[in-house]
């Protein structure tokens, strides 16, 4: 595969093994969990390391960080969940324990809330007001197994991506589902509402990436990567750029795509060799970010602009 | 393509009779435990091909042969349901994209089903080989499980001690027999009957 509307690859060495990345600040800076619990943030801009932190505390059993790129939330085994200053690692806010942190934990796009999903294969979804540190409500369904979580921007909206390819739609306030999406084939660890919360997009791990139009869930679909790891999605929710690290096999080249969602065509594309773990951002309506990792080696390129 | 002793045994397969026995399943009337649940894991994918041959020709890896019924807890066949499975090709690798190992099966009026396909290879992220399964049927509770085979290599010849060196595998009553069948060409044989509950 050749590489169409890629800018020069800015690449940073870490003083670890890269355990996976995070672009935050709207892709202005990279953030790598390193071996051993530590934290690393760069510069996209110049690849200048800005901060280095070691975590001290129970070991983690799921961690997150905002996209401001400002806070990070760390679960660990008892339950128990702290919000972190991500630039010191001081303890900001203990959030009421709830064996659904356990799992996987996810931010609301301003930071504001915080979801926890339980480990093993039963949904069941805790949120809490970050600033006030209480728990909101939480939902359980035995009978679905979740895959991932998309916070609408209003904050009274979460959608869950399922293993079997379905999206359920959760209504915050009265926390019952408002609709459930059967529209992908696969289960989808891409998952994003669009800034303007215009559209819920999907990158399942077919190689498609479907988008619901609101009000109406007007559905659309498009190309994208088979296997796909991570999505962002454009402010207005017409164009996505979407990767996937190495697996399946492990061998397989990782790869990024800049998609518009209304014409279903590949703006720009990367082949980011083997990587382990991948993330994405929007920098602008045609520019995306995207950084990929392998042993200590972080690597950074532009796609569109 | 020949398949040499070695590959037999690398393959997963050994030669000879049922290494464990399989679930006493009793007749009508009978308690049944429902199958034990395994996680569906993030490969199923909707729509699969309504076909009873796996196999792409071509494809490397042992010849396997998967049959069983599907039943209630008190042994009553459910005729029609629905039984899907996908697993990876010989070499450990799903295919997403298309459906190359994945199939809707129906139970026939006695319950039963068979598909024929390829022992499926190591994935790298699980221990054991495995054969996913989402069994439904009218009034009964889905069944999501996996099938595990007892000649693994991952096993090393004592599933029951070494069944949890998979953390997915959680229960060792999913690891049945394996035989050979060497009529025709060697072929890998496995029977995996299921219960559905309420």
């Amino acid at each position: 595969m050749s590489d169409a509307g890629t800018g020069a690859t800015l690449r940073l060495e870490a003083p670890a093994p890269i355990l996976g990345v995070a672009l935050v600040g709207g892709g202005s800076r990279v953030s790598a969990l390193l071996a051993g619990m530590r934290t690393a943030t760069w510069s996209c801009t110049d690849g200048k390391p800005l901060g280095e932190v070691a975590y001290r505390g129970p070991p983690p059993t799921a961690a997150t960080i905002t996209r401001a790129g400002d806070r990070l939330a760390i679960a660990a085994g008892d339950g128990a969940v702290r919000v972190l200053d991500a630039a010191t690692l001081e303890t900001r806010a203990e959030l009421p324990p709830a064996r659904s942190a356990r799992g996987q934990l996810i931010f609301s796009p301003d930071g504001s809330l915080l979801a926890g999903l339980a480990p093993g294969r039963h949904l069941e979804l805790s949120v809490w007001n970050v600033g006030t540190a209480k728990l909101l409500g939480a939902y359980a369904d035995p009978a679905l197994e979740p895959g991932s979580v998309a916070f609408h921007p209003d904050g009274r909206t979460v959608a869950i991506s399922l293993l079997t390819g379905d999206v359920l739609v959760l209504d915050l306030a009265s926390w019952r589902p408002s609709r459930t999406l059967s529209d992908a084939l696969m289960t989808a660890d891409g998952l994003a509402f669009a800034g303007n919360g215009s559209a819920l997009v999907a990158a399942p791990y077919d190689g498609t990436v479907v988008a619901w139009q609101l009000p109406r869930w007007t559905v659309r679909r498009a190309r994208g990567i088979p296997g796909a790891s991570a999505l962002a999605v454009a402010a207005d929710g017409w164009q996505a750029v979407v990767s996937r690290s190495s697996f399946n096999p492990r061998e397989t080249p990782a790869e990024a795509r800049l998609i518009d969602l209304s014409a279903d065509r590949v703006l720009a594309r990367a082949s980011l060799g083997i990587a382990t773990s991948t993330d994405v951002a929007f920098l602008g309506r045609g520019h995306a970010r995207v950084a990929s990792a392998r042993g200590t080696t972080l690597e950074l390129r532009d796609l569109g602009g | 393509m020949p398949i040499s002793r070695r590959e037999l045994v690398e393959g997963g397969v050994a030669i000879g009779v049922a290494l464990l026995a399989g679930p006493a399943l009793g007749a009508g009337g009978t308690s049944l435990e429902p199958t034990p649940e395994n996680e569906l894991g993030p490969f199923y994918k909707k729509g699969a091909p309504a076909t009873t041959n796996l196999i792409v020709p071509g494809d490397p890896g042992m010849p396997l042969s998967v049959s069983g019924k599907v039943l209630d807890a008190t042994g009553k066949p459910l005729a029609g349901a629905v039984i899907e499975v996908w697993q990876t090709d010989g070499r450990g690798l799903y295919d997403l994209e298309g459906y190359r190992y994945r199939a809707r099966l129906t139970a026939a009026p006695d319950g039963s089903y068979r598909f024929q396909s390829l022992m499926p290879g190591h994935y790298p992220q699980r221990v054991a080989q495995h054969i996913h399964y989402r069994v439904s049927a009218p009034g009964r509770k889905v069944l999501v499980t996996q099938l595990y085979f007892a000649t693994d290599p991952a096993f090393a010849g004592d599933p029951d001690h070494n069944y949890a060196k998979d953390p997915v595998l959680e229960d060792r009553r999913l690891i049945r027999p394996v035989t050979l069948d060497e009529s025709g060409g060697p072929r890998a044989a496995v029977v995996f009957d299921t219960v559905l509950g309420t």
